[in-house]
């Protein structure tokens, strides 16, 4: 297969998997397509959206498509970091003989759906760092490789703030993207009752394999992207920060930092997938600006002023974009 | 290999557009720097600042420096083929295609893609003609060239008069009528020159029969006959200049060091036809006494002062902002002005020429002295009867040149190319000229005199008693003449008796 027909492939199985979503999910078509754009590039999407929108049923039909081992964990305030990475337990064998197993938790896995991630504890939503980060998991002492692809797909509710705890920075800078579920409009609404209060059946069969996948990731980082693309992005990123002669008015009054240096990878890489998808083999502006919001949104950490004021950081980032843009 | 060979193809296109698009640049600012040049040097001669005329060398050099500028303007102003491509990249939506390929192209980096791109930036380029790919843009700059190129062609066909010549209908007839004087004027001196049928025609009578023939073609336009008017009256400047310095020349030749100083009698003592006999009698015996070469001399000076006067006031007529010290009214204000400035010779200011050569001739006090201290002319004055008289001067103008206001703050421009610099020398030589005929008709105003009254009386009463003696005085006017002397003498000596 040469390189024109890979890129072929990539956007015939964008398009099988955003077909078989629409058979269980309406509308939505841009959280697809992020969705996929973390895949291909290894990254984990934290996805936020109000109860009901069928943030946990997107996951679910996901990875029934993708053909991955799909682990779920429901994170309460009670849930323990062993919950999720396993543990060891004292085993005997025939002879008596007692020795240690480690069990593994839910984390072990290759699409991961933690639901409600909020719910846990600061200490349990930390123990997804190592694994979301590096791909593997330390358990008293003893490593362990997680298969690839590893994807983890948090949920979590804007609304219901009692007994919840934010996510700490370091754990949300490690969300490649961070995706808002919107209500759906009225033709949306429409589908969805016929979909849902009908004698609806549908069968999502699997279109992408763990295989086709990592041939994929693997080709997205050849796509080339031009310096003064580069330069854009890494202007951004700097325009985040309320210290740089990039940011605006509005970011040095309401953001107490910007995005870390993940936040260039993500918009690169996000880019490169969207150049893709898109029949392209060269990253354009518009591909980053498209993948500007999920990739920067979270990454930019409102301050006390920007809290208190209900500031939307996807303003800023619009705003952000028409300034770079213009000098 | 052959996706590469493609791409630059369609790149050379481009970059060719882009080249001959610069080179349209730089000829667009060059004609803007030097039609912009050019206009302030032809408008500042014409609004009256310069009398330089842009020509020449200096059409070369104004070339070469809006070449130099533009030059420096387009390397200065020069982006980079990247970003040329980046602009059509945004401006025909192509995604970053180009831009994309060209710099992996240049780069020599290496990706998978490079064929890929090269060959999808080609394909995107074909659908474009190369003049949406490099558009020809129309600047404002452009219609600014226009402009000043219409200007240019406008001021170089002399379309936009000078200042003076703005409105052209009433100035015109000026001119016409200043041709009219002048043919009045030749008129005249023919009439006076059969009346002598002496002497030929000078040289400068059939030039000013020219002028005036020229002055009243109307086909030619009225910035060459104003031309030709003042290059006429530079001409008798020079001339009268030269004049004035062979007659002061041969003054001195002639061992004349000293004029002596007359002062005439109180006019109000004399009845008009008493003076006209009294100076017709003194003109003839000055007459007699100045030799042939000096008094044609003085006869060429005269005749060329008349003329400067004229075309003076011409000039100044058709000055709309000129000055008016020539005027007629103004010039018989300045005679009195003039009179006592030249013989004012203790202020430098009023004198620019050296004490030497002029003080002699112009210091009627000076020249006084100079007679007391040599009788033997003193006893000639009355024989050196007042030269000036016969010129007939009307109301006997001072003829010097410089005779207009020195500190008048507007100029015509004959009197501003008289005045600084290089016409220095002319004003030596015809001041010094002129100061023979101040000196003969009247030497000091009332007031001004630097010798003893009773010295100057006692010369005039000799003088005049020497001429009674001669018996060319009307016997009725002798004993009247005499007595008017004989009493101021007495008059004056007894105040000098009071005052001892």
């Amino acid at each position: 297969m040469n390189l024109n027909e890979e890129v072929e492939t990539i956007r015939e199985n964008f398009g099988q998997i955003t077909d078989e979503l629409s058979k269980i999910i309406v509308g939505q078509k841009t959280l697809i397509k992020h969705l996929f754009i973390c895949l291909l590039c290894g990254g984990h999407a934290l996805i936020e959206g109000v109860p009901g929108l069928g943030k946990t049923l997107i996951v679910r039909s996901l990875s029934k498509i993708l053909d991955l081992e799909y682990s779920r964990i429901q994170f309460t305030p009670d849930l323990m970091p062993a919950d999720i990475l396993g543990t060891n337990m004292v085993k005997e064998d025939g002879n008596g003989n007692r020795f240690f197993e480690f069990y593994k938790g839910p984390i072990f896995g290759q699409l991961i759906l933690a639901d409600e991630i909020n719910r846990a504890s600061p200490k349990t939503q930390s123990a997804l760092l190592e694994a979301m980060q590096e791909g593997k998991v330390t358990v008293f002492g003893s490593q362990y490789i997680l298969d690839p692809p590893f994807m983890v797909l948090a949920t979590q509710n804007p609304i219901e703030m009692e007994g919840t705890y934010p996510l700490p920075e370091a754990q949300i800078d490690r969300f490649f993207f961070k995706l808002k579920i919107n209500y759906p409009n009225q033709d949306e609404l429409y589908k969805i009752l016929d979909k849902t209060t009908e004698d609806y059946h549908y069968n999502l069969s699997r279109v992408v394999e763990a295989d086709t996948i990592s041939k994929m990731k693997s080709l997205v980082k050849k796509v080339p992207v031009a310096s003064h693309i580069k330069d854009f992005t890494t202007r951004l990123v700097l325009a985040t920060h309320p210290a740089n002669d990039y940011a605006t008015d509005k970011i040095k009054e309401y953001i107490l930092y910007g995005a870390s240096p993940r936040g260039v990878q993500s918009l690169i890489l996000a880019g490169k997938v969207c150049a893709l998808i898109n029949g392209r083999y060269n990253v354009s502006l518009d591909d980053i600006k498209a993948v500007a919001k999920p990739a920067l949104r979270h990454r930019m950490a409102l301050n006390i002023r920007g809290e208190t004021e209900g500031v939307d950081t996807d303003e800023l980032v619009d705003e952000i974009l028409s300034k770079i843009e213009g000098s | 290999m052959d996706v590469e060979n493609s791409f630059n193809i369609q790149i050379g296109k481009i970059n060719r557009r882009i080249v001959i698009q610069a080179i349209f640049r730089v000829l667009l600012h060059v004609s803007l720097i030097f039609f912009g040049i050019s206009t302030v040097f032809l408008i500042l001669p014409i609004a009256g600042f310069t009398n330089y005329h842009f020509k020449g060398g200096w059409v070369f050099v104004s070339i070469g420096l809006s070449l130099s500028a533009a030059l420096f303007i387009a390397f200065g102003t020069r982006s980079n083929l990247l970003n040329v491509f980046i602009e059509i990249d945004h401006r025909l939506g192509l995604q970053d295609r180009l831009s994309t390929a060209y710099e992996y192209l240049k780069s020599g980096k290496k990706t998978e893609f490079a064929d890929l791109l090269m060959n999808d930036a080609a394909a995107r380029l074909q659908r474009f003609s190369l003049g949406q790919l490099v558009p020809a843009r129309f600047s404002r700059l452009y219609a600014l060239a226009i402009i000043l190129l219409i200007i240019n062609v406008l001021l170089y066909s002399g379309i936009f008069p000078a200042p003076e010549y703005k409105s052209t209908g009433r100035d015109l007839a000026k001119i016409e009528n200043a041709g009219k004087i002048l043919q009045k004027y030749m008129i005249g001196r023919v009439d006076d020159q059969a009346d002598r049928q002496s002497k030929p025609q000078s040289e400068y009578a059939r030039k000013l029969k020219q002028l005036s023939n020229r002055l009243n073609d109307s086909k030619k336009p009225a910035r060459q006959r104003f031309a030709a008017l003042k290059s006429f009256l530079k001409e008798v400047q020079g001339e009268q200049a030269r004049l004035a310095n062979e007659l002061g020349a041969r003054l001195d030749s002639a061992d004349i060091k000293d004029l002596p100083v007359q002062k005439i009698p109180e006019p109000a003592n004399l009845s008009s036809n008493q003076l006209e006999k009294l100076k017709a009698i003194l003109n003839k015996m000055l007459n007699n006494r100045i030799p042939d070469s000096i008094s044609q001399k003085i006869e060429s000076l005269r005749e060329l002062d008349g003329m400067e006067k004229l075309l003076a006031r011409i000039i100044d007529d058709l000055n709309i902002d000129g000055p008016v010290a020539d005027d007629p009214a103004a010039a018989a204000d300045t005679k009195g002005q003039s009179s006592q400035s030249t013989g004012d010779s203790d202020n430098p200011s009023d004198d620019p020429t050296p004490a030497n050569s002029i003080r002699q001739y112009s210091d009627p006090s000076g020249s006084t002295e100079n007679r007391t201290d040599h009788p033997g002319s003193a006893k000639s004055g009355p024989e050196d009867d007042n030269p000036a008289d016969g010129m007939n001067e009307p109301g006997g103008k001072s003829t010097s040149a410089g005779r207009a206001k020195s500190n008048t703050e507007s100029r015509s421009d004959y009197q501003i190319e008289k005045s600084p610099g290089a016409a220095t020398q002319d004003q030596l030589a015809s001041a010094r000229a002129k100061s023979y005929l101040i000196h003969i008709r009247a030497l000091t105003d009332i007031g001004e005199a630097r010798l003893k009254e009773e010295e100057i009386f006692q010369t005039y009463r000799g003088e005049v008693e020497s001429i009674l003696q001669k018996e060319e005085m009307p016997q009725n006017y002798r004993e009247y003449i005499k007595n008017y002397f004989i009493s101021v003498g007495i008059h004056t000596e007894d105040k000098a008796h009071e005052s001892k």
